[in-house]
């Protein structure tokens, strides 16, 4: 056996792999960067006023009306997107072995994806 | 006149602030292993020949010798994705489980060039292998453990319920 040969293989192998795992991290921190984004800006649009008292009441009645039922609808939102989501969650058309199944595939895929890549490269590169 | 609310949210948030400091600091400082060694030979040397000069810091990342400060840094990466990013969401338990996977594969990587580079003689291809498995390697955990970083800063401040 060629000890040398072998791990000159392994070598360019795993450089292949290092460069498609690379490229699959950026995509990856970008992809949940913009969730991020969005989750953020869903949840500052839903954010419920903290503390109407902090709204001037002296001579601005009609301000703090305002506030106080802005609050108030905020809170109503939160809770109905809560609902819906608990409802989408527990709904029995979809199973829960189903949902965990779906979640491990794509962890499955998204690990032996830079093995499978990595390996058709070298395979076409060497 | 402050409240003891008031004082309490203020400790809080000197605390949070605190604590998320410290996480970037630990984690700046892995990178300086790294870039403290390649600055000073780029100073070193530049100032010798009063020119930038990245010779030697380009010969000793082919040499290898950045293997191990970057595969210290990806195994950084994994316990920060496997102990400190908390959280429930959906996309953020697969990102638990297939982050630490592929800084798993750069410390791996990183493992197999240092090997090379110990014990094979060095050609101009092995030699080109290693530079690039050191600085892609150095990208991965770079890219993904700053990313740990900023999930688990957002998790502190409460900024997402992640």
């Amino acid at each position: 056996m060629n000890v040398a040969a072998h791990s000159t293989t392994l070598l360019s192998f795993v450089t292949t792999l290092t460069i498609v795992t690379a490229s699959l991290s950026i995509v990856f921190v970008i992809t949940m960067w913009v969730i991020i984004g969005r989750k953020d800006r869903h949840m500052q649009r839903g954010r419920p006023v903290a503390d109407v008292s902090e709204v001037p009441s002296a001579g601005d009645q009609g301000g703090r009306q305002r506030a106080e039922r802005d609050s108030a609808l905020r809170v109503r939102a939160i809770n109905l997107r809560e609902t819906v989501r608990q409802a989408v969650d527990e709904d029995p058309d979809v199973p829960r072995g189903a949902k965990l199944a779906g979640r491990w595939v794509l962890i499955f895929v998204l690990t032996v994806a830079p093995v499978v890549v990595g390996i058709i490269i070298w395979l076409t590169t060497h | 006149m402050t409240t003891d609310a008031q004082r309490r949210a203020a400790g809080e948030s000197h605390a949070h602030a605190h604590s998320n400091g410290d996480n970037w600091w630990s984690w700046l400082i892995t990178f300086l292993a790294i870039a403290l060694p390649v600055l000073v030979l780029m100073g070193w040397f530049s100032i010798a020949d009063f020119r930038v000069n990245g010779h030697y810091a380009d010969a000793a990342i082919q040499r290898g010798d950045l293997l191990i400060p970057v595969l210290i840094l990806c195994l950084e990466a994994v316990r920060r994705w496997c102990w400190e990013v908390k959280g429930g969401a959906r996309w953020l338990k697969i990102s638990r489980v297939v982050a630490p996977i592929w800084c798993g594969f750069a410390a791996f990587a990183c493992a197999v060039g240092f090997f090379y580079a110990t014990v094979e003689k060095a050609s101009a291809n092995s030699d080109h292998s290693i530079a690039l498995i050191t600085l892609v390697s150095l990208g991965i955990a770079g890219v993904l453990g700053t990313f740990a970083v900023i999930l688990v800063g957002f998790s502190m401040s409460k900024v997402l319920r992640l």
